[in-house]
């Protein structure tokens, strides 16, 4: 359980994700973030746990993030806080869609029988490239 | 040589960018727009490679 001071939901204007589709994106951003872990919970400075459908917490983002969907919107849950920087990066590649479209890249990859070769954050592109 | 697709995907505003290598003829417009199926992307521009317009004399790969 992580502890957070100010616990925030933002709503994004990605549509149409389904939970699966969340949760594919999220576990593949853990793997561009060398050293990340998925969580499903964190805690507020009040002590009261706050859940949501998966989440994300590294070493620059000690107090993690969570996201959900409903209606196929995707809600963003946490605190800036002591991790502004690595929080609103990882916001921005969520509700601006790039980790989706990587997300449904790799599954139409796999659907069609190629490999994903390669997949990097760099600067501020999501570099990924498919072979086969 | 080995057929890759690289997708650069810009963080900031969302677009997409790729660059088919490997491929013969039109199959690289084909085998990118499999890929993206699920995005409802559209197409912005486009440049093609000289390799474009080879067609494989004996197997037609390539052949519009």
């Amino acid at each position: 359980v992580n502890a957070i001071s100010h616990y925030t939901i933002y709503k994004t204007c990605i549509d149409n994700i389904t939970s699966q589709q969340l949760r594919d994106a999220i576990n593949l951003l853990s793997k561009l973030i060398p050293g990340s872990e998925i969580i499903y919970q964190n805690e507020t400075y009040q002590g009261e746990t706050q859940t949501f459908e998966i989440g994300i917490k590294s070493r620059e983002l000690p107090n993690g993030m969570g996201f959900s969907v409903c209606d196929g919107k995707v809600y963003i849950h946490g605190d800036e806080y002591m991790q502004r920087g690595e929080f609103n990066r990882i916001k921005k590649l969520v509700e601006k869609g790039s980790i989706f479209a990587a997300s449904k890249i790799a599954q139409a990859a796999k659907n069609n029988r190629k490999v994903v070769t390669k997949t990097q954050i760099v600067e501020s592109e999501i570099i990924m490239e498919v072979e086969g | 040589m080995r057929r890759k697709i690289t997708f650069k995907i810009n963080i900031e505003d969302g677009t997409i960018a790729t660059d088919a290598q490997g491929f013969k003829g039109q199959t690289c417009i084909k085998e990118t727009e499999k890929l993206l199926a699920g995005l409802n992307a559209k197409c912005q521009s486009r440049n093609l490679k000289p390799e474009w317009n080879y067609v494989d004399q004996e197997t037609g790969v390539g052949q519009s």
